[in-house]
């Protein structure tokens, strides 16, 4: 088995954000054994747009800013653990909406402090 | 009157956690009153960061779920804008076709009185029903429900909305 993956065999962190609402319904999951960076997640984010149509993406233009807002928080303050959902809407229009699911594992941890240099 | 209740939530640390604590007090009631205390926990969506920091953002305030049933309630509150009755709810399933899949009702919202009321209602049902009945006649006096089914989003109409006029606007 390898480091980070869970007893039952499926990747240690596993998640998923999504674009739905009207007849949209599309999602960038990602199911690994080391926890997503903050880089990482905001790829995802890109990834996510270049899926949705311009009117799709006119319309999330505020949520997935929130999101993006969201990741860069999460970051500075040491990251998440599972279970996360997160819906951010885009407020005065009906179901318009970009959801954070983090289902197992980790998002945007803190990079583990390099080991020092030993002195010559 | 429409008063929003604890509107600074997002300002005041106090203000929030009254506000949470307004969410779960309701929440308690229902399921005692359903006897079903035992099979539900809150705190089910972690709504702290890595170093410990409670988020206070809102997004959820509330969460709960029944592991036995497989069955959740999310409550996502917004801050006051023009409108204090800004209401919406729809099902969702957190972690589709995963094991830890949970069917979840989600309540976004503005809390006042009103929105309070029907954010009861519509949990006392799901919980009840695991389903939302949304056509039958309503208990709270001061509300009606129409629904404008939209792929599985409902919109809650509260009376005073039809009275002025915004309910056509809604169904065309």
């Amino acid at each position: 088995m390898s480091p980070g993956s869970s007893k039952a065999g499926k990747p240690k962190h596993r998640g998923r954000i999504q674009a739905q609402g009207g007849d949209t319904e599309k999602s960038v999951p990602w199911a690994q054994d080391a926890p997503p960076t903050e880089s990482e997640m905001l790829e995802k984010c890109d990834l996510l747009e270049e899926q949705l149509t311009p009117p799709e993406l006119r319309d999330r233009e505020q949520p997935l800013a929130d999101l993006r807002r969201h990741i860069r928080h999460l970051a500075a303050a040491g990251g998440g653990w599972a279970p996360i959902a997160k819906t951010f809407r885009k407020r005065g229009a009906r179901a318009i909406r970009v959801d954070l699911e983090v289902i197992a594992g980790a998002i945007c941890l803190p990079d583990p402090p390099q080991p020092e240099e030993p002195s010559p | 009157m429409n008063r929003s209740l604890h509107p600074d939530f997002l300002k005041s640390a106090q203000e929030y956690d009254r506000a949470a604590a307004l969410w779960k007090q309701r929440f308690d009631e229902i399921v005692r009153g359903l006897g079903q205390s035992w099979l539900w926990q809150t705190d089910w969506i972690e709504t702290r960061s890595g170093n410990g920091t409670e988020l206070r953002d809102g997004n959820p305030i509330f969460s709960a779920i029944c592991p036995e049933r497989r069955l959740g309630i999310r409550i996502v509150q917004l801050e006051p804008e023009a409108d204090p009755l800004e209401f919406d709810f729809w099902m969702d399933f957190f972690a589709q076709g995963e094991a830890e899949e949970v069917k979840e009702l989600v309540l976004s919202c503005v809390l006042s009185l009103e929105t309070l009321n029907i954010a009861t209602d519509l949990m006392r049902q799901w919980i009840n029903d695991e389903e939302l009945e949304l056509e039958r006649p309503s208990r709270l006096p001061l509300f009606t429900e129409v629904t404008v089914p939209q792929q599985g989003y409902y919109t809650y109409i509260p009376l005073h909305a039809r009275r002025r006029g915004r309910l056509d606007a809604l169904v065309a």
